[in-house]
């Protein structure tokens, strides 16, 4: 390292790319980084830009929980965008760690989350920039233990010759038991690490094939497991810019389509009490001026009434703003966020995600025709101009009826607008769907990319009214995501060589280069389309079949076939309907195994 | 305005606090315009109570100094906040909350006319990372000040060169850097190391910058 901050020759690089402030560190709440040689070095990496990755609750969480263990510490890096990678290469620089500006080669354990199946090739970038072997095989025993975690860990076949050892479920509970392992292994060979990792429970190791599925851990008292007390708070703007505070995991609604709602089940709630005393804790020790409440539905969370009330007080006193990010689609929902004052402001979001009733009970998402009209209706009547709308295109059993459904929907929302004066801005969101692993809908094939083209344009074709405006989706982007969420290894080579080709950052439009992928993918004899493009048997092997999350095949199934016939399930708060978790998890709705 | 308005309005004295820092090393790569959200954040963590502008959206009134160019380091930088109370030994606090390589030197409470009528003149001193700046980068950046702002004084010592210039939105360390690359002198900013050592009040009689605490 340089003798001081003037000799170093990372600032002369820096000095070179835009927006350098992304690269330095330095935020309030990150550090110290801890002396001693008797200390695990953990660096936690983002594969994608730092505005995106500083938003992620998940690492906030991990680093202050890494931080509290006497024998661990640590670190971040986020993908660097191509302007400071190409900068790197030209020094022959390594990447380096924010906190020490270590290389990253110098860690004992670098850990990846998985968000986004498109950022796959900014895993190898970091890799690669750390001077790290790409390939799990290829790794010496003094190169950092790759860990990775997050939703894609739990069909991670497509990179797994990439990661030593993957995270499945709560980092929570599986990290703090992975970091002892690795602490207490220091200096012993790589393969005695592997087998100790692969001994934990909720830990796949793709160089030691497990005998029986991998089975996802959760953390079941929440307000007993680890969350953040202090927070790092960016320099510089980011997607995000809050205080975020978790009031549940899980989610009890059984959207079919929806990944996070089967694979982070059961439903676990915070307390309203210690939300409210973490939230103070937080905003005395981060300086943020605004809070947002995340979950998968706000909404949804039985304490949400209380805590407005208990928060009232704590907002006014430091001007603080409140932001809850997705509101259920209903009017009970709108005239609660109407007495926010702070959400009076912007417009407000609803995900109906079809058009029509048929279509919405086909994939369970429980919201009504009347559901949508009277939260239209709330939302002009108190006084909005905006609202963005979230729909699918796609999904299964789709027909252009529920495309026009689409039509009729917003349509409506600017009749509804000009009843009540308003000026009725509507904004749609239209995303192709992508069947996921762990879902009801995993064996379904995924629209072709012309069909998807073909339906977003008929749906932006048929607009009639100047107040709505309409975007779609990338249909070769949600190609590529498909093929990789339902992906296996031998697509692994496929990353690896379109990456040597330069792709990066494909989940960003500019960057994003289908060609290149199309080319690779028939260079290594790849037939991509085979992974979205059939409908698979329900009695295949699937790629991800070794990871089990909690949700059994047999629940999954029965959902397929009742999606088919278009038979609602009910929110499990109502009634347990038997996904797997009853009985198994010692949680409020789950304790009791279902008669 | 606002901050004037409101302060009509309360019927209360609100302290204008003139603050003198420096921002040194990593955080020097952080926008100047990022700066006013990174010290009212401190604040807040220190339990200091701000000032809100009125109006659609209101936030902590501040003014903040000329602005500095992403890399450069500021030895003197000032800014200017406006709390509901102050008391001396707030700064203190204020100091222990800021991030890393940011610093308040001093502290004031100031009345008069607003910070950027005062501040009219600043000194950089500009030396070579990779080689020596000879006195034909004196020349080169003499010439550039002059012709995008305002001279005042300049010198020449062991490869640094140091200019008191004024017109500080026209004359930053951008168009230095750029007059040095023009001329061949270097080839952008990894070549060149600039600090801003002082911001103040150009003084005719003294030939000095007058410090603005």
């Amino acid at each position: 390292m340089a003798e001081t901050f003037y000799d170093d020759p990372r600032r002369m690089v820096l000095a070179s790319v835009k927006r350098p402030s992304r690269y330095i560190g330095c935020e309030w709440g990150s550090g110290p980084v801890k002396d001693g040689t008797d200390i695990l070095r953990v660096c936690y990496a983002f594969p994608d830009l730092y505005e995106v990755g500083m938003s992620y609750l998940g690492f906030q969480i991990l680093y202050g929980l890494t931080k509290s263990l006497d024998f661990a510490d640590a670190e971040r890096v986020y993908a660097p965008w191509p302007d400071l990678e190409a900068a790197l290469r030209d020094a022959d620089m390594p990447i380096w760690a924010l906190e020490s500006k270590r290389s990253l080669s110098d860690f004992d354990v670098v850990g990846f989350t998985l968000q986004y199946e498109l950022s796959y090739t900014n895993v190898l970038t970091i890799l690669d920039l750390g001077k790290i072997p790409l390939h799990s095989s290829e790794r010496k025993d003094n190169d950092p233990m790759v860990i990775a975690g997050g939703p894609c860990a739990l069909t991670p076949e497509p990179v797994a010759p990439f990661i030593d050892a993957f995270c499945i479920g709560d980092g929570e509970v599986v990290l703090p038991e992975m970091l002892r392992v690795l602490h207490d292994l220091r200096g012993h060979s790589r393969a005695e690490k592997l087998e100790a990792l692969a001994k934990i429970e909720g830990v796949y190791v793709p160089q030691l094939p497990p005998s029986r599925p991998v089975r996802r851990r959760i953390a079941e008292d929440l307000d007993e497991t680890f969350y953040c007390r202090e927070m790092i708070v960016p320099n510089t703007g980011i997607v995000h810019d809050r205080i975020a505070l978790q009031v549940f995991k899980g989610c009890t609604r059984g959207c079919r389509f929806c990944q996070a709602g089967m694979i982070d089940r059961p439903v676990r709630e915070r307390s309203s009490e210690s939300i409210v005393k973490q939230a103070e804790t937080l905003l005395k020790n981060t300086g943020w001026e605004e809070l947002g409440l995340l979950s998968l539905a706000t909404c949804d969370w039985t304490q949400l009434a209380e805590t407005l009330k208990r928060f009232e007080p704590l907002l006014k006193e430091n001007q603080i703003k409140l932001s809850l990010p997705s509101l259920r689609v209903d009017a009970f929902s709108v005239n609660m966020a109407a007495e926010l004052e702070t959400m009076r402001k912007g417009g407000l979001t609803f995900a109906p995600e079809a058009g029509t009733q048929r279509l919405r009970d086909v994939i369970n998402k429980g919201v009504s025709e009347e559901d949508i009209i009277s939260a239209l209706d709330a939302t002009f009547a108190h006084g909005w101009d905006r609202v963005k709308l979230y729909f699918m295109m796609g999904l299964p059993t789709e027909t252009e009826e529920d495309l026009a459904g689409i039509l009729d929907i917003c349509n409506e929302a600017v009749s509804i607008a000009r009843r009540h004066k308003r000026h009725g801005d509507v904004n749609v969101s239209l995303a192709g769907f992508v069947p996921k692993g762990h879902t009801p809908f995993q064996w379904e094939a995924q629209l072709d990319r012309v069909s998807l083209r073909e339906r977003g344009r008929w749906v932006k074709g048929h607009i009639r009214n100047r107040k709505v405006s309409l975007s779609y989706h990338e249909p070769d982007q949600t190609f590529l995501e498909g093929v990789f969420a339902r992906g296996d290894v031998k697509l692994a080579p496929a990353i690896e060589e379109v990456w040597r080709r330069g792709e990066r950052f494909d989940g960003w439009t500019e960057h994003f280069n289908f060609e290149r992928w199309e080319s690779v993918f028939r260079d290594l004899d790849i037939d991509a389309d085979s992974y979205v493009s059939r409908t698979r048997n329900v009695s295949e092997k699937l790629p991800w079949d070794h990871i089990d999350c909690g949700v059994t095949k047999e629940y999954l199934k029965k959902e397929r076939e009742k999606a088919f016939s278009g038979e609602p399930t009910h929110d499990c708060r109502k009634g347990c309907n038997g996904c797997g978790w009853q009985g198994v998890a010692d949680t409020e709705w789950c304790r009791h195994a279902k008669d | 305005m606002a901050g004037r308005e409101s302060r009509i309005r309360n019927g209360a004295d609100m302290p204008r606090i003139r603050i003198i820092f420096e921002k040194k090393e990593w955080i020097t790569f952080v926008n100047h315009m990022d700066l006013p959200l990174i010290f009212s954040r401190a604040a807040r963590r220190a339990g200091l109570s701000q000032e809100f502008t009125q109006g659609f959206s209101p936030h902590p009134h501040m003014s903040l100094g000329p602005a500095l160019a992403i890399g450069v380091t500021g030895l003197a930088e000032p800014a200017e906040f406006w709390f509901n109370q102050w008391k001396e030994e707030n700064y203190v606090l204020w100091n222990s909350k800021l991030p890393q390589g940011l610093k308040i030197l001093k502290c004031a409470e100031v009345d008069g006319p607003a910070l950027a009528k005062s501040t009219t003149a600043a000194v950089y001193s500009i030396s070579g990372t990779k080689s020596e700046l000879g006195s034909d980068a004196e020349n080169v950046l003499k010439d550039a000040a002059a012709k995008a702002g305002q001279l005042f004084d300049s010198a020449f010592d062991c490869g640094t060169v140091v200019l008191t210039v004024g017109e500080l939105n026209r004359c930053g360390a951008g168009c230095l850097v750029n007059a040095l690359k023009d001329s061949g002198i270097c080839s952008g900013w990894p070549d060149v190391d600039i600090v801003r050592r002082s911001v103040g009040t150009w003084d005719t009689a003294s030939g000095k910058v007058l410090p603005l605490i």
